[in-house]
C-alpha cells in the first residue's frame, strides 16, 4: 500500500491538464446554453433561459428528439435481443466456429463511420430502399452491436460455468439454465450495454448523415443549425443532451459496476 | 412448487426446443451483420470497378476509378493531411490517455468512480457540438484570444488558433481523449499496483517502472488504441469542414463530396478502398514490429 | 385546433413510417408506403434558411392550417443526395438554383408542373414569365420550376470596419484583409462570380478561361482562413467578428446579423468586376406527399404582398409585378425594376456549366477544381 499512495507528480500534472482539456469546453457548451444573447462568443452579457424556451418549443426539435428516441430504442432493443443471444451462442460454440464469427461481428468496429456510412448509401440505391428512419435504425444496429457483444460477451466468459453445470445435472433443461441461473447473474451488465448502445445510437451522426431520409434525428437537427447562421440554440440541444445520458450513464454504469462488486464479493 | 405454477412452466417450456443449438442463437444476428454489414461493403467495392455515370454506375469493369484517385495530385495532399492529423491526434490521445489511465487505476483513490464516470459521459454531450464549441474558444473573439488580451499579453488577437490542421488535431483529440482513458484504464486493471511495489523494492525507480515493467505490459493496448484513433481521426469528413481552414482538409471531405456533390460514385469508391488498404497496412506493419520486438510475446500472468 | 390536428398526423405518419421497418424484412413495403401517403396538412420544404418565410406567410399557414416543416440546406447539393439517395420520399416542396437545372432535368428531379394549380403565375414580372435561357420552362412547354425570388451576389463587409463601400473585387486581395475574407463552400457561384469578375462565363469556359478562373479562386482561398462550410456559416464568422469581407456576399447577411445583434453587415455590388444574379424557383420533387398545400403554397407566394415581405425578409428581389411597388424604400433600391431586361445583361442569370462537352469545361471538372480551391492555403 505504501508505494501505490505515494504521490505521482507527473502523472497527476497531465491528468490534471486532460480533465481541464476535457471538461472546461463542456463547461463553455453549458455556459453559452444559457446566454442573454444570440452570440456564441464572449463577452458573455447576461444569464436567460430563452434559449431553452426557444429549443423545448421548438416543434422540429421536438420531432427529432422524438426521431432519435425511437431509432435509439429501436436499435438498443434488437442489439439486446439478438445480441444477447448471440453472444450466449458464441460462448458455447466450437472454438473454430467462435473465431469466424467473432470476425464477422467484430469486424464493424474497424471501420469507419464514413465507409458504413456510404456503403450502406450504395446498398440501398442499388436494392432501391428508401432512406427513412428504417434505414438509420438498421445502420445503427450495425453500428452498436459490436460494442454490445463485446460487453456481454466479457460478462459470460467471466461467469464460472459450474453453476450452469451444476444446474444442468439437476435436470433443469438448457432454457431454464439460461433463465434461472445465468440471467439473474449478468442482466445488470446486459442492461448497462444496452444503454451504452442507446446512448451511441442517440449522438451517431458520421453514418446518419449519408443514410437518413427527409426525417431529421437530434444529431442531424444540430448540423443543420450548425450550418445555418448559429446561436446558443445548439449549445442548449447539447446540454440538453448531457444531461439526459449522464442520467442513463448513471443507470448503465452502477448496473454494471453492481455486478462487478457482486462477483468481487463472492 | 404448486402444481399449477409447474404446469405452467412445463407448457411454457414445450413450446422451445429442449436445447437451443448456439448457432441457432448466433444465426440471427450473423445474417443481419452480413446482409447490411458483409454485402454492402461488397457492392461499394464492386462500385468501385464499374464505369462512373452522373450519380450512378454502369458496366463494363473498369479501373479508371483507381487510376483517376491514384492520379489526382490534390489527393495525395489530403492523404498527407489526413495522415498528420491522424498520427497527431493518435499520438496526443495515447500519451495523455496512458497518463490520465495510470493516475486513475493507481492515484486517484476515491475520485477514481467519480471521474470515470464523469470522462465516459463527457463523450456523449454532442460531436457536432463539441467540435463547435472549439470555435467559442478559439476564435478571434474566443475565451484564449479575450483572456489574453485582457491580461496585456497580447495586443491583437490571435488568428492561428483556428481554421488550420492543429486546431482539428485538438478537436479530434477531444473526442478520443475519452475513449483511450477507458480502454488503457481497463488494460491497466489485470495489473495490480502491489507489482509495482514488487518493482520498486527490487529496486527501480519511476523511470524504470515504466520502462521495464508497465510499457512493455502495455505494448499491446497500446498500439491497438493508437491505431483505432488514427483510423477514425484520419477519416473525419466533418472536423473538417468547420474548423478546418485551407490547411486542414482532409480527404474524408473529398470522398464525401465525390458522393454527395460530383456524383462520381467510382472514384469515391475507389478512394474509400485505397484509404482501407492504407490503413490495413498501417495495422500489420504494427502488429509485425510488435511480434519482431518480442514484446507481443509477453502475457500477464493470472 | 387544425395545427394540433396536423402534429397528430404528424405523428401517425411517422409511426407509419416506422413500421416500415418491419415492411422492408416482410416485403411488405409498397402498401406500407400508399397508406404513408394520406392526406395531411404538413408540408415538407427543403430550403435555405428563411426561406420557409416564417413573417410572410404566417397569417397564410393560420388560416389554412398548415404546418410547415422546414429543412435548411446547408448546401445544394443536400437535395440531390436526399432525393437520389429515396429519401425524397415525403418532401413535398423544394427550391433550386437557376445552376441546377441542367443536372436537375438529367436526374428528373422536377416534377412537371400543373400551372392551371397555380393561378397567380400571370403575376410574373415579364423577365421572369418569358423563360429566359429556359431555366423554368422545357421548350417543349413543360414547366418545371417557379421563380421565387432573385438577387446578385456581390460582396459583403462589416462597416463597422470597412467604412467605405467597396468598390471592386480588388479589396478581397487586400493584405490588411488576409484571414479576415470569408467564401462558402458554394462550387459554382463561386466559379460563376469569379469568371463574371475576369469578364468570363462559368458556363461556358474553355480550357484556358478554366485555369484562369481556378487561380483566381486558389488565389482567393489564400486570403481567406478557409472556404466556410455554408452561407449560414459565413454569416455566423461575420457575426463573430472572425471576417469583416465575404466573397459571393448575399445581402440577407445583413438580416441574419441584426438578429444576432450585429447591425453592421452590408452587401454591395461593385461596378468594376460585373454581377452575378441567382434565382430560387420552386419544384416540386418526384417523391411528393402532400402535392395540393404545395401549390397553394407556391400560389400564394405569389401574390404581390407576400412577394413584398419575402423580399423584405430576404433583403432580395421580387419576381411579380406589383411587388415592387409595395416593396420598403430601401430595398426597392436595390435593383432597377424599370429597366430589368438591362440589369440581367450586366448580370446575367447563373447557368450551370455543361454535363457533357468536348467545348467546355464540365460540371463534373468544375466541382473536382473546386476540392483543390479549398485546400489550396
Amino acid at each position: 500500500m505504501r508505494n501505490s499512495s505515494q504521490a505521482s507528480p507527473f502523472t497527476a500534472l497531465i491528468t490534471g491538464a486532460s480533465l481541464i482539456f476535457l471538461f472546461a469546453p463542456l463547461f463553455i457548451v453549458i455556459l453559452f446554453s444559457f446566454h442573454a444573447t444570440p452570440s456564441l462568443s464572449f463577452p458573455f452579457t447576461g444569464f436567460s433561459l430563452r434559449w431553452y424556451r426557444q429549443v423545448l418549443g421548438s416543434a422540429e426539435f421536438r420531432n427529432a428528439a422524438y426521431n432519435s428516441l425511437i431509432v435509439g430504442l429501436a436499435s438498443a432493443g434488437m442489439t439486446l435481443v439478438l445480441g444477447t443471444m448471440a453472444a450466449y451462442g458464441l460462448s458455447r460454440i466450437s472454438p473454430r466456429w467462435q473465431r469466424l464469427f467473432t470476425v464477422l461481428f467484430f469486424l464493424p468496429i474497424t471501420l469507419p463511420g464514413l465507409f458504413l456510412g456510404l456503403a450502406l448509401l450504395v446498398f440501398f440505391a442499388q436494392l432501391e430502399i428508401h432512406l427513412s428512419l428504417a434505414t438509420v435504425t438498421i445502420a445503427h444496429l450495425i453500428y452498436v452491436f459490436p460494442y454490445y457483444l463485446l460487453i456481454a460477451k466479457a460478462a459470460l466468459d467471466r461467469l464460472d460455468p459450474a453453476l450452469e453445470e451444476t444446474a444442468a445435472d439437476l435436470g433443469a433443461n438448457s432454457w431454464a439454465v439460461f433463465w434461472r441461473v445465468t440471467m439473474p447473474q449478468i442482466w445488470s451488465v446486459l442492461l448497462g450495454a444496452a444503454s451504452l448502445a442507446f446512448a451511441l445510437s442517440f449522438d451517431e451522426f458520421v453514418i446518419t448523415f449519408f443514410v437518413i431520409g427527409s426525417e431529421s434525428t437530434l444529431p442531424m437537427f444540430v448540423w443543420s443549425g450548425i450550418r445555418r447562421t448559429i446561436d446558443p440554440s445548439i449549445n442548449t440541444i447539447s446540454t440538453l443532451l448531457l444531461v439526459v445520458t449522464l442520467l442513463l450513464f448513471a443507470v448503465a454504469f452502477f448496473l454494471t459496476l453492481r455486478r462487478q462488486h457482486t462477483v468481487a464479493e463472492a | 412448487m404448486s402444481i399449477t405454477r409447474l404446469e405452467r412452466r412445463i407448457a411454457w417450456q414445450s413450446f422451445l426446443p429442449a436445447t437451443a443449438s448456439p448457432t441457432l442463437l448466433i444465426m440471427p444476428l450473423a445474417m443481419l451483420a452480413a446482409i447490411f454489414f458483409l454485402a454492402p461493403l461488397l457492392i461499394f467495392a464492386i462500385y468501385s470497378f464499374l464505369t462512373a455515370g452522373l450519380f450512378s454506375v454502369s458496366l463494363p469493369f473498369t479501373l479508371d476509378a483507381y487510376k483517376a484517385a491514384l492520379s489526382s495530385s490534390l489527393n495525395w495532399t489530403l492523404a498527407a493531411n489526413s495522415i498528420v492529423i491522424g498520427f497527431m491526434t493518435a499520438a496526443i490521445s495515447t500519451f495523455f490517455g496512458l497518463a490520465v489511465a495510470y493516475w486513475l487505476r493507481y492515484r486517484a483513490g476515491r475520485l477514481q468512480l467519480p471521474l470515470l464516470f464523469l470522462i465516459t459521459a463527457s463523450m456523449f454531450a454532442s460531436y457536432l457540438v463539441r467540435i463547435y464549441a472549439w470555435r467559442t474558444i478559439l476564435g478571434s473573439n474566443g475565451v484564449i484570444n479575450l483572456s489574453l488580451l485582457r491580461l496585456g499579453i497580447i495586443d491583437e488577437p490571435m488568428t492561428f488558433l483556428l481554421y488550420n490542421w492543429f486546431s482539428v488535431v485538438i478537436a479530434l483529440v477531444h473526442i478520443f481523449l475519452p475513449y483511450v482513458v477507458l480502454v488503457l484504464f481497463a488494460a491497466f486493471r489485470p495489473l495490480e499496483p502491489h507489482y509495482l511495489d514488487a518493482a520498486q523494492d527490487l529496486g527501480a525507480n519511476s523511470t524504470a517502472r515504466w520502462r521495464r515493467v508497465i510499457l512493455p505490459l502495455m505494448v499491446q493496448p497500446l498500439a491497438t488504441v493508437f491505431l483505432f484513433v488514427f483510423v477514425l481521426a484520419a477519416s473525419d469528413y466533418v472536423t473538417p469542414q468547420l474548423i478546418g481552414g485551407t490547411g486542414g482538409q482532409m480527404l474524408g471531405v473529398q470522398i464525401q463530396s465525390n458522393f454527395k456533390a460530383i456524383g462520381n460514385w467510382p472514384i469515391g469508391a475507389a478512394t474509400s478502398i485505397l484509404m482501407l488498404i492504407g490503413f490495413v497496412l498501417c495495422f500489420l506493419a504494427t502488429q509485425i514490429s510488435i511480434q519482431r520486438s518480442g514484446l507481443g510475446r509477453i502475457r500477464w500472468s493470472t | 385546433m387544425r395545427r394540433t390536428e396536423g402534429a397528430a398526423k404528424l405523428t401517425r405518419r411517422q409511426v407509419l413510417q416506422y413500421g416500415s421497418l418491419v415492411a422492408v424484412a416482410t416485403g411488405l413495403w409498397p402498401s406500407f408506403r400508399a397508406s404513408a401517403l394520406a392526406q395531411n396538412s404538413v408540408l415538407h420544404l427543403m430550403s435555405w434558411e428563411g426561406y420557409d418565410f416564417p413573417g410572410p406567410m404566417e397569417e397564410w399557414k393560420k388560416a389554412n392550417g398548415v404546418d410547415v416543416q422546414a429543412t435548411y440546406m446547408g448546401s445544394h447539393d443536400d437535395i440531390q443526395a436526399k432525393i437520389l439517395g429515396g429519401g425524397g420520399a415525403g418532401l413535398d416542396l423544394i427550391t433550386y438554383g437557376s445552376s441546377y437545372k441542367e443536372l436537375y432535368r438529367e436526374l428528373k428531379i422536377l416534377k412537371p408542373i400543373d400551372v392551371s394549380k397555380i393561378p397567380n403565375l400571370k403575376n410574373l414580372l415579364p423577365f421572369f414569365g418569358s423563360n429566359v435561357q429556359n431555366i423554368w420552362v422545357e421548350p417543349d412547354g413543360t414547366r418545371t420550376g417557379v421563380p421565387c425570388d432573385w438577387g446578385a451576389v456581390g460582396i459583403s463587409y462589416d462597416s463597422s470596419v470597412i467604412t467605405e463601400a467597396p468598390t471592386s473585387y480588388d479589396i478581397l486581395f487586400d493584405p490588411k484583409f488576409k484571414g479576415k475574407v470569408g467564401m462558402p463552400d458554394d462550387a459554382l457561384g463561386a466559379y460563376g462570380q469569379a469568371a463574371r469578375v475576369l469578364g468570363l462565363n462559368s458556363s461556358r469556359m474553355t480550357e484556358d478561361d478554366f485555369t484562369k478562373v481556378t487561380n483566381w479562386l486558389k488565389d482567393l482561398a489564400k486570403q481567406t482562413k478557409g472556404v466556410s462550410a455554408s452561407y449560414g456559416d459565413v454569416s455566423t464568422r461575420f457575426i463573430a467578428g472572425d471576417i469583416v469581407l465575404a466573397f459571393l456576399g448575399w445581402a440577407a447577411y445583413k438580416s441574419f446579423a441584426t438578429d444576432a445583434g450585429k447591425k453592421t453587415i452590408e452587401t454591395v455590388w461593385p461596378q468594376n468586376g460585373g454581377g452575378l444574379a441567382f434565382s430560387n424557383a420552386y419544384a416540386i420533387p418526384p417523391g411528393v406527399d402532400n402535392e395540393d398545400t404545395a401549390y397553394a403554397w407556391i400560389n400564394e407566394t405569389l401574390r404581390p404582398e407576400v412577394q413584398a415581405a419575402m423580399a423584405k425578409a430576404l433583403v432580395g428581389g421580387v419576381v411579380v409585378s406589383g411587388a415592387e411597388k409595395q416593396l420598403d424604400p430601401t430595398i426597392a433600391s436595390l435593383y432597377p425594376y424599370d429597366r430589368l431586361e438591362e440589369f440581367f445583361a450586366l448580370a446575367p442569370l447563373q447557368e450551370d456549366p455543361p454535363l457533357k462537352s468536348d467545348k467546355y469545361v464540365t460540371r463534373e471538372r468544375v466541382l473536382a477544381a473546386w476540392q483543390e480551391v479549398k485546400a489550396a492555403g
